[in-house]
């Protein structure tokens, strides 16, 4: 099989490239996007016809949903396989999705439940994964002082990314105090997102009358201005609170690490090493670190980050919040450990920084489980048979 | 054991009285004008006299009393309360911590609270089921006037002196939205208490700018606690008994099935629902329970996980009991054999329609739940593994 791979440097494209390679496939690659990010449309779909023309691919990829490669594909006959690895996409709701070309996999089920009736022949569920393979060879050297932490997190603190701060100010006040009271109840609530139904049409159309800026979806779009207010604008701002009491808590009460872009001013006591590089220093702090802290964003309603495959693929030990498809995916309190507010993330901190014994064994288990049922090898083999069902 | 049993006009007193004697032990009520307030010298020196002259060893009371436990600490006798209403603000007085004291609380939430800040005292008790009530009932044989498909036994909490409706147009604009916000979410979500989370410090200042309702000086009880629990509450149990009753009244009207809301505000109109006003304890609510093919049970917003008054009223008297998700239930029945339960207004209006037109089902689970409650739960066995506890603790 011959497959072209658009890339906009996604961390998962390596591990997902590698796995193909391993299934016999030749994978060429589209780089475009990685070089530049100011590409225009017509430019883009110019260098897909361009490849597809110079090595016809017997079906394009990429991570997330590009509406341009879905028509591209739909011109030329091929199928379209992307595999959603984050949450909101706000492509996924594009006239494009309805394609026949299409093969979409989506690891979230509540995205999953809400796109797949757009096109129920050609979207499918499927939880994200993790490559093990080279990553066993990294911890050989052992011990690596640098990447030792009692808590340690990679990832964003959202507070760049927030894209609901600039309407906060221009609110007016009664549904101002309305969206505060309902995000800081969303807060404190893991597996049940109720933002979008606490949300009327009215409420909607206010925020939009007060802010000219927001967004608004395209005129073909599926996506509703309620769905794009809840999931992408609210559901980041609420991510970016959240972090940031999740890191409050953290660093007030143990020793914590942080490997992010973000600004972390307003916590004094987080210790930031600024970005970590993906390929060598990540599976070496998930490796290393006594607790690995997974915050899911809250775009994400009921599915696994990859995060959570990330850390369990070096061995690390999970200390999640709950997502309602954990309870099928692991085993919860073997595979890892999970909170459900921040006293029990609190006291779970210290349990398992006092407990070396059963963190290791954890860590252990969710290897095993992680190892059998999810490695990369075993999601994109479903992937396939699934894309070619028909 | 010899009981001073603080008499004041508390539900189960005689079952309770009667249970105790059943167990060998003597019961001496004690009454007092003081019993409600939160320190008498007055109650106190009578209470520890009462104590001496009949040579009590232990005190009791449903609910818990400062006084009470003031004067067993003084006496130093053993206290044993046993909390079947929420909220509750003498919970968190500082006599609490007395070591005299043992607290069985309803509300499994609530305890958990409690013994995580340390009180060691504390323990969750689900409350009794009344034996004797199905028997009393067949004596007094059939009253028409209380057939019903669907019931509900309850405050609307719509009174006009309410604290929400009182408080809500003295609000600034941003205080308006956030108690419709916290309402409204809290609405999503059972088992949580989002309200006390969202009472936050700065909140309840800028509330009580605007409407005075102030923390007690000599009770330790959170700041967030009488806006959450007597105001925002009760204001959300209210609209969700309201929205309840109005489905079922929609959903019977142009058909012969009858729909009951047995409350005290008379001005409570409902459409195709009949307001049948108060329905007495003793008298009429057991015979409401076992008269009606569905007893709703809309739990009061302040108790988190407990199993209220109400659902183990309506199994002593061989009712089918359909309820909002209390997590404590499922601790000690089983859903779908003992009672049934819904978490939305689609999940409600499902099972009712499925109970009304599944007779023997319906029937067969009512008489599970009762048999499971009086003879696991009954006044004897929840009293004696309360002794029990405290015998062990003493």
């Amino acid at each position: 099989m011959k497959v072209l791979f658009y890339r906009y440097n996604s961390i998962c494209e390596p591990d997902l490239i590698a796995t193909f390679k391993e299934f016999g496939f030749e994978v060429e690659e589209l780089t475009l996007e990685m070089e530049r990010k100011d590409v225009y449309p017509l430019e883009q779909v110019n260098a897909v016809k361009g490849k597809l023309d110079m090595h016809p691919a017997d079906f394009v990829f990429s991570v997330n949903f590009f509406p341009m490669l879905s028509e591209v594909c739909n011109i030329y006959h091929v199928r379209y396989i992307s595999w959603i690895v984050d949450a909101p996409v706000l492509e996924l709701y594009a006239s494009a999705i309805t394609n026949e070309w299409n093969r979409t996999f989506i690891f979230d089920r509540a995205l999953y439940e809400e796109i797949a009736p757009l096109n129920p022949e050609c979207v499918f569920y499927l939880p994200l994964g993790a490559r093990i393979q080279e990553k066993e060879q990294l911890f050989v050297s052992g011990a690596e002082r640098e990447y030792i932490h009692d808590i340690a997190f990679v990832g964003s603190l959202y507070s760049e990314k927030d894209p609901f701060l600039p309407a906060i100010g221009r609110i007016p006040e009664r549904l101002r105090g309305y969206l505060d009271g309902i995000m800081r109840a969303q807060q404190q609530v893991y597996g049940l997102y109720f933002i979008e139904d606490l949300l009327s049409d009215e409420d909607v159309e206010e925020v939009a009358a007060s802010w000219p800026d927001i967004c608004r979806p395209a005129e073909d779009s599926f996506l509703t201005m309620k769905r794009m207010l809840a999931q992408y604008y609210i559901g980041n701002h609420i991510t970016a609170l959240e972090r940031k009491e999740t890191f409050r808590v953290l660093s007030e009460h143990f020793s914590a690490d942080i490997y992010t872009g973000s600004d972390t001013g307003a916590l004094p006591r987080l210790k930031n090493h600024g970005r970590a590089k993906t390929l060598t220093q990540m599976p070496r702090i998930f490796h290393h670190s006594k607790i690995n802290i997974n915050t899911t964003s809250k775009g994400i309603r009921t599915g696994l980050p990859l995060r959570i495959f990330d850390i369990l693929s070096c061995g690390g030990f999970v200390l999640s919040n709950y997502q309602p498809e954990l309870d099928g995916l692991f085993a919860i309190g073997e595979d890892m450990a999970v909170y459900t507010s921040m006293e029990e993330l609190q006291a779970k901190a210290e349990y398992y920084l006092s407990h070396e014994k059963e963190r290791a064994e954890m860590a252990a288990c969710g290897y095993a489980a992680l190892k059998k049922n999810y490695t990369y090898e075993i999601q994109m083999g479903k992937m396939m048979l699934a894309a070619y069902e028909h | 054991m010899r009981i001073l049993f603080l008499d004041w006009g508390c539900f189960g007193k005689t079952q309770a009285k009667q249970a105790m004697e059943e167990m060998h032990h003597r019961v001496f009520f004690f009454a007092h004008k003081d019993y409600q307030e939160e320190r008498s010298e007055e109650f106190v020196s009578e209470a520890v006299s009462f104590i001496r002259d009949n040579r009590i060893d232990t005190c009791f009371s449903f609910n818990y009393y400062p006084v009470m436990s003031e004067a067993a600490h003084r006496a130093g006798v053993n206290y044993i309360s046993f909390l079947y209403d929420s909220p509750y603000v003498f919970i968190y007085d500082r006599n609490l911590s007395y070591e005299t004291n043992h607290v069985f609380i309803f509300d499994g939430g609530l305890a958990d609270e409690l013994i995580a800040a340390g009180h060691s005292n504390v323990h969750y008790m689900l409350l009794p089921a009344d034996e004797t009530r199905r028997g009393q009932l067949a004596k007094g044989g059939h009253d028409a006037r209380f057939d019903a498909d669907v019931s509900f036994v309850g405050a609307m909490y719509n009174e006009e002196h309410n604290f929400y409706d009182r408080m809500y147009p003295l609000l600034p604009e941003y205080l308006q939205g956030y108690v419709t916000g916290a309402i409204k979410a809290q609405g999503k979500v059972y088992g949580v208490s989002l309200l006390d989370k969202l009472m936050t410090d700065e909140i309840v200042a800028e509330l009580r700018k605007y409407f005075p309702v102030e923390a007690d000086e000599i009770t330790e009880e959170p700041n967030s606690y009488r806006f959450a629990n007597y105001v925002l509450a009760r204001k959300l149990t209210g609209q969700e008994r309201l929205l309840y009753m109005t489905l079922i009244g929609q959903y019977f009207k142009g058909t012969e099935r009858t729909a009951r809301l047995y409350t005290l505000n008379g001005n409570t109109r409902i459409e195709n629902v009949t307001n049948m006003g108060i329905a007495t304890y003793e008298e009429n609510m057991p015979k409401v329970f076992a008269q009606s093919k569905i007893n709703l049970n809309i739990t009061l917003r302040s108790i988190r996980t407990g199993v209220p008054l109400r659902c183990m009223d309506i199994f002593s008297c061989g009712g089918f009991l359909l309820t909002n998700y209390q997590a404590d239930l499922f601790a000690h029945f089983t859903p779908g054999e003992d009672f049934d339960y819904f978490t939305d207004e689609r999940e409600f209006m499902e099972k009712v329609e499925y109970y009304l037109t599944h007779e023997k089902e319906r029937m067969e689970i009512a008489e599970n739940g009762y048999r499971k409650a009086v003879t696991e739960y009954s006044y004897k066995k929840i009293f004696s593994i309360i002794f029990d506890t405290v015998e062990q603790l003493s």
